[in-house]
């Protein structure tokens, strides 16, 4: 027993010191952040005058896009369909193979001469975006709303392989372990161990990845990869402010639509 | 007769501790033994080790495990066939580890996968007769009614007579059960226990299971196999432990050991051990923690 002089509770006078060591971090990284949007301003020309001289200009403009012109009404929504079409079968596919891809480059799960590769592979898939693979496909499978679904499913694919292998990584190993006991292969221990305890998780990112494909499909048009995006490109180049309005809002009605009715159901499966 | 386990000379070390010190054991078909010690001791470690799902330091002079005379792991390597060997034991754990967004009915008939062709089991084909044994498996261990119902909805208690059920499909001849009572209630920890036993005097398996109480095994198992520090520090009739044996057995700091209250002879109750606390009566669970104070 230590022999400390008698204190009675409650009655501290002093403060705790503040740790200088983590005031001095917290002030170096606001320093940091400071310099890092001063070096960006020059690159970026970053001009916020203009907003206010060029005033004039943006309103003549902003008055062109009203009334939204809709007498075409049907072949939007007819191109809004195929948007739709494209994102579905693109997450499909995706989904498809982020699950091998997803498994594969968990580290509780595959070696790492395994799931090194996959993951660098995944990178890969994640890092050009889905607009550059669109151009690409449109060169390999000519031009039209197929060269979309390929370039969604690759970009997706990567995204989804990440997060399906988060959630695999995150995953209680104790029923792994139960299965392993009874003798089971390791595809099985897959199987029973791993994917009943991710289901929920990956649906929703599912979900939420076909959300941001809807959006994504919209503007894959504009590489001739098919959509709304192709209207949309015309519209714009062709300066009919009006039906550019009128597509936008068919867009924005759509995509809501389909982000409220996803969201539904992410909190469904959770 | 060759012995239903033999585990000859086995050694672990995790991060230079001695989890298991050249550790001999054998059990013969259809006994029940109890497997004792303080937390730390080794008893879960042995157990992994036999059911093969942990291998020992890999070192040449490394002992091996065996059940039913066929090499499990040997001198830290488990054999590669060992997938085959795993269904003729069964595995009961601490945590249960049932698939808990799966049906109880399912999760039992996963006690199939080790017997059954590669392909069905993973499509989940399994045929009217498994599910039938299943189902009956449920029914030895009470939890028939249950079958449709996920796992994750059942108490802690059922979850783990479920994991006996799933045990008993396997058909195997050696059931393990690493701490199978540790997280459970007193009322359930009982149920468990009594199925397991009932189990083994029924089906004639060979039953190994650790316990943290004290008292369920010497009301259970036969024989007891105490570790301590990763050594054999006694083998034989549970019956002959006593007070003594068990205290130096888990130390006097140990707070969590089970003592059965018939056995407890409070003849060094140690109240007045601290001069500075007579003032005041000490409290009723202070008593075990004052000669670590006094000694320290």
């Amino acid at each position: 027993m230590t022999s400390h002089t008698a204190h009675v509770p409650g009655t501290l006078t002093e403060l705790p010191t503040r740790d200088l060591k983590r005031s001095v971090t917290t002030i170096i990284l606001w320093g940091v952040l400071a310099a890092l949007l001063m070096y960006s301003w020059k690159g970026a020309d970053m001009r916020p005058m203009a907003l206010y001289d060029d005033a004039g200009n943006m309103a003549d403009f902003a008055a062109g896009f009203y009334p939204p012109n809709f007498t075409e009404w049907k072949m939007f929504v007819h191109e809004m369909i195929i948007t739709i079409q494209i994102a579905i079968w693109g997450t499909a596919l995706a989904i498809v193979t982020a699950i091998p891809f997803g498994i594969l480059s968990s580290e509780n799960i595959a070696p790492w001469w395994i799931y090194q590769p996959v993951r660098r592979l995944m990178d890969a898939a994640r890092a050009i975006n889905e607009m550059v693979f669109a151009m690409l496909f449109v060169v390999a499978v000519g031009l039209g709303p197929f060269a979309g679904v390929l370039a969604l499913w690759v970009h997706t694919t990567g995204i989804l392989a990440k997060l399906f292998s988060e959630a695999v990584e995150a995953i209680d190993p104790h029923p792994v372990e139960g299965v392993r006991a009874t003798g089971a292969t390791p595809l099985q221990e897959v199987i029973y161990g791993v994917i009943p305890q991710v289901l929920p998780l990956w649906i929703s990112y599912s979900l939420y990845r076909f959300e941001s494909n809807v959006r994504s499909a919209t503007v894959l048009g504009i590489v001739g990869a098919g959509g709304v995006g192709m209207l949309l490109w015309e519209y714009i180049r062709g300066f009919y402010y009006a039906e550019t309005a009128a597509v936008m809002i068919i867009i924005i009605i759509c995509v809501t639509a389909l982000d409220m009715i996803s969201q539904r159901l992410r909190k469904m499966v959770m | 007769m060759t012995n239903s386990i033999q585990v000859t000379g086995l050694n672990k070390t995790f991060k230079g501790t001695k989890a298991l010190d050249v550790i001999d054991f054998t059990a013969a078909q259809g006994e029940m033994v109890a497997l004792i010690g303080a937390s730390g001791s080794g008893k879960s470690t042995l157990i992994r080790h036999i059911a093969g799902l942990m291998a020992g330091d890999r070192h040449r002079d490394n002992g091996t495990v065996e059940v039913h005379g066929k090499i499990i792991q040997s001198q830290g390597r488990i054999m590669r066939n060992v997938r085959q060997h795993r269904h003729h034991i069964s595995v009961i754990f601490q945590q249960f580890n049932l698939v808990s967004r799966m049906s109880v009915m399912n999760n039992v008939l996963l006690g199939k996968l080790g017997t059954i062709p590669n392909w069905r089991g993973s499509l989940g084909t399994f045929t009217k007769s498994e599910k039938l044994e299943a189902l009956n498996a449920l029914d030895r261990v009470g939890m028939a009614k249950y079958a449709g119902q996920r796992a994750s909805t059942l108490s802690g208690g059922q979850q783990q007579r479920v994991a006996i059920a799933r045990a008993l499909v396997q058909k195997s001849d050696i059931i393990l059960a690493d701490e199978p009572i540790a997280s459970l209630d007193p009322e359930s920890s009982r149920k468990v226990m009594e199925t397991l036993a009932r189990i083994h005097k029924e089906d004639g398996k060979t039953v190994v299971v650790s316990l943290h109480q004290v008292d369920y095994a010497l009301k259970y198992c036969p024989r007891t196999l105490a570790l301590k520090n990763g050594k054999t520090h006694y083998d034989g009739p549970s019956r002959d432990l006593s007070v003594e044996f068990l205290n130096n057995l888990y130390g006097a700091s140990s707070l969590d050991m089970h003592i059965p209250v018939e056995l407890e002879i409070p003849d060094e109750a140690p109240i007045l051990a601290a001069p500075h606390t007579v003032a005041r009566p000490t409290p009723k669970f202070d008593v075990r923690s004052e000669p670590v104070m006094g000694s320290a």
